[in-house]
């Protein structure tokens, strides 16, 4: 291993040791899996008792979902600079992060593992839409925060959720924001939806179509689809000028090539999720004049929060670079210390989230969240930016406010 | 709506050659050795890699990056037979297959440590803009996959009626024992099968890229409608592979275009299930007979 970096090693590690990773944890969760029926409320490490709070997190970093995966070296950096300042609540913060492939089954029994095994005092900044929806309920059941999950499911924004706090702009918010600027600046053009037919293009179609009323044409998508030349030809033929697309990160890369080679050249607005990675203008050689929706800061900003970001993921960061992806796990770690800071007394997770509660306007990267007793709402607003000259630009009247606590 | 037909026929015959090239290389492996390579299309990605970094890091002309690749692919195949599967010759054949299933997730793990998993973009294979005939748009890349793979179906069919090496691995599909007793360097013969066959993952890899970029993944799909070609077509049948291949893809595309593209890949197994109950041996296999 002479001459791989401490990182690479990991990774290597990593890689290594995942076969007997999927077998241990298939025992871990049979073993779990008694321990947890027997559970009807909370689980093990509901106070903090040393002089570390333990944050666990199941993040894909291996197979097509990998890319977003790089949150956790955000939230990793967002720790380590909160350690070299001392902690929080006299405490330091230690991260447990694992590999779910983002197979939710996995998830599933990373998340006992954390939680029964590791003892972990929440899950922090995991990441995905359909791995997370295979958790929340049982964590809210056990009583163990889940907060700020790389999501914006509707699902995750329901009343009643006590121990769950979402911190990005719900999905229907993402296409509200798209919609609206269409209806705005595009107003009788033929436009259409790529979506990805689960939990995360759903709302965000419901979303395009409640602000525009309706769309002239649907696609649905699978992710494991590579060739998406009928779809985009089914686009072309029909006379759609502009095209909005949720979708992730390689499908949206694969629709936009197809349409470059296909010579089709609509006005296209891609959804957050799309947009987030270092490379993007590399990988998509038609990408200048694209739309896309965002919550964060441009990557390059001279925003205060993205510059302590990137700065953070200069110095912590472990080779990774600042990009929106490794922001949402900046995101996360704020939410997570903005409620511990709070806390007066035992840190418990009852104390947590009572803490979390009382949040009204708390700045963070990802711009103000507001959280009370009766709704966990995350991030109010969304808007866009344009690729100008290889770069990410925001639109100037753009920003939609999809907030019920205006 | 002939004009929308027939751009969906044409993009369909597109992403059918590469189904057809990735099932044109299982087959040639399976013919020699009698193993399912499930690390096929991970094989063809890892030789993908070399024509990018040659392109991205090196400016090196997309031709001779490919040329690269196919050599890099080669190697790989005729090493993963003589080092590994070699050994395991007399084991049974399940522990072969598990190794290449083993050889499938170390190579796309140690593509995602080597380059990360962000989508690598690709230069097209011609860069030659498209043709364009009212509403219909005709891809140059489009063309050059479906010429190689009939160049490449033509030419594996004459290598193997005509050349020594060629008749070698028949005699060696049709019996090893008895093969390698003529004298046939058995060892040597299913290496040449390996690499050919892998680089035969790597000719559609490489030509996928600009679509789909380089990613650690990008064969996963691709791998698994090369498998349906390759089961529609005979398991066995290079001809089968390859008519197999090109059928698929325009269904897969009518698919897409008429029904529901989330269920492309349902339908797909479904017709495949029929394609057996009616002809078991696929379109163009020949029933298995066995002397008794």
């Amino acid at each position: 291993m002479m001459g791989l970096s401490k990182h690479k090693e990991e990774q290597m590690q990593h890689v290594l040791s995942r076969s007997l990773a999927v077998l241990a944890l298939t025992v871990a969760s049979v073993t779990t899996a008694g321990i947890a029926s027997s559970q009807t409320a909370t689980a093990p490490g509901a106070t903090v008792e040393g002089d570390t709070i333990v944050f666990g997190q199941t993040a894909a970093q291996s197979g097509p979902q990998a890319p977003i995966g790089a949150s956790k070296w955000g939230l990793e950096a967002f720790i380590a600079s909160v350690n070299a300042n001392g902690g929080v609540a006299g405490k330091k913060l230690r991260l447990i992060s694992y590999d779910d492939g983002y197979q939710p089954a996995q998830t599933t029994a990373l998340d006992k593992k954390l939680v029964y095994e590791d003892r972990v005092f929440a899950i922090v900044g995991s990441i995905g839409s359909p791995t997370t929806a295979a958790v929340y309920k049982a964590l809210n059941e056990e009583h163990v925060p889940l907060l700020s999950m790389g999501s914006g499911s509707p699902i995750f924004y329901e009343p009643g959720l006590k121990y769950v706090f979402p911190s990005w702009p719900i999905y229907t918010t993402d296409g509200e924001t798209m919609g609206n600027y269409v209806k705005k600046h595009f107003p009788g053009q033929a436009a259409a939806v790529i979506y990805q037919d689960d939990g995360f293009g759903k709302p965000i179609l419901a979303g395009i179509k409640k602000s525009l009323g309706k769309v002239d044409l649907e696609i649905p998508y699978v992710p494991s689809q590579v060739d998406f030349s009928s779809a985009v030809i089914k686009l072309k033929s029909s006379g759609i000028k502009v095209v909005m697309l949720a979708t992730i990160a390689t499908s949206g890369a694969q629709i936009l090539n197809q349409m470059d080679s296909l010579s089709y050249h609509p006005t296209r607005i891609l959804t957050s999720s799309a947009c987030g990675y270092g490379g993007i203008f590399g990988a998509i050689k038609s990408l200048e004049g694209t739309y896309c929706t965002a919550f964060l800061p441009p990557p390059g900003s001279s925003d205060p929060q993205w510059v302590e970001f990137a700065n953070a993921m200069q110095k912590y960061g472990q080779g990774h670079p600042p990009d929106i992806y490794a922001a949402w796990g900046w995101l996360a770690g704020q939410v997570a210390y903005a409620g511990l800071e709070k806390i007066k007394g035992p840190i418990t997770r009852d104390a947590l989230v009572a803490q979390l509660e009382t949040l009204r306007n708390f700045d963070t990267i990802a711009g103000k969240i507001n959280y009370s007793p009766e709704r966990h709402e995350g991030s109010c607003c969304q808007l866009l930016w344009q690729a100008k000259g290889g770069k990410w630009e925001i639109v100037p009247d753009s920003q939609f406010n999809g907030s019920a606590m205006k | 709506m002939t004009q929308f037909l027939l751009q969906i026929a044409l993009a369909g015959l597109a992403q059918g050659s590469l189904f057809a090239l990735t099932a044109l290389g299982l087959v040639m492996i399976y013919n020699a050795s009698s193993v399912v390579n499930f690390a096929h299309g991970a094989m063809g990605m890892a030789a993908t890699y070399v024509a990018y970094v040659l392109i991205a890091r090196f400016e090196v002309p997309f031709a001779l990056a490919f040329a690269a690749a196919l050599v890099a692919a080669f190697v790989l195949g005729a090493v993963v037979q003589a080092v590994f599967l070699a050994r395991l010759r007399n084991a049974p054949l399940l522990s072969q297959v598990v190794v290449t299933l083993g050889l499938f997730m170390l190579l796309e793990g140690l593509m995602g440590i080597a380059f990360g998993y962000n989508p690598r973009p690709m230069r097209e294979s011609i860069a030659i803009a498209p043709v364009i005939l009212g509403d219909l748009v005709l891809r140059p890349q489009d063309v050059l996959q479906l010429a190689l793979l009939l160049i490449l179906g033509v030419a594996l069919a004459a290598f193997f009626a005509a050349t020594k090496v060629g008749l070698g691995m028949r005699a060696i599909t049709e019996n090893t024992y008895a093969a390698r007793l003529m004298g046939i360097p058995v060892g040597r013969l299913l290496a040449i099968a390996w690499g050919t066959g892998v680089a035969l993952s790597a000719v559609a890899a490489v030509l996928a890229a600009p679509t789909t970029s380089v990613t650690p993944n990008m064969m996963d799909t691709i791998v698994v409608y090369g498998f349906v070609a390759a089961i529609v077509g005979g398991f066995g049948s290079m001809a089968g592979a390859l008519v197999g291949g090109l059928i698929l893809g325009v269904v897969v595309n009518l698919i897409d275009a008429f029904l529901a593209p989330e269920l492309a890949m349902s339908i797909v197994f479904g017709l495949l299930l029929l394609v057996l109950y009616v002809r078991p041996d696929g379109l163009f296999g020949r029933a298995q007979v066995q002397k008794v």
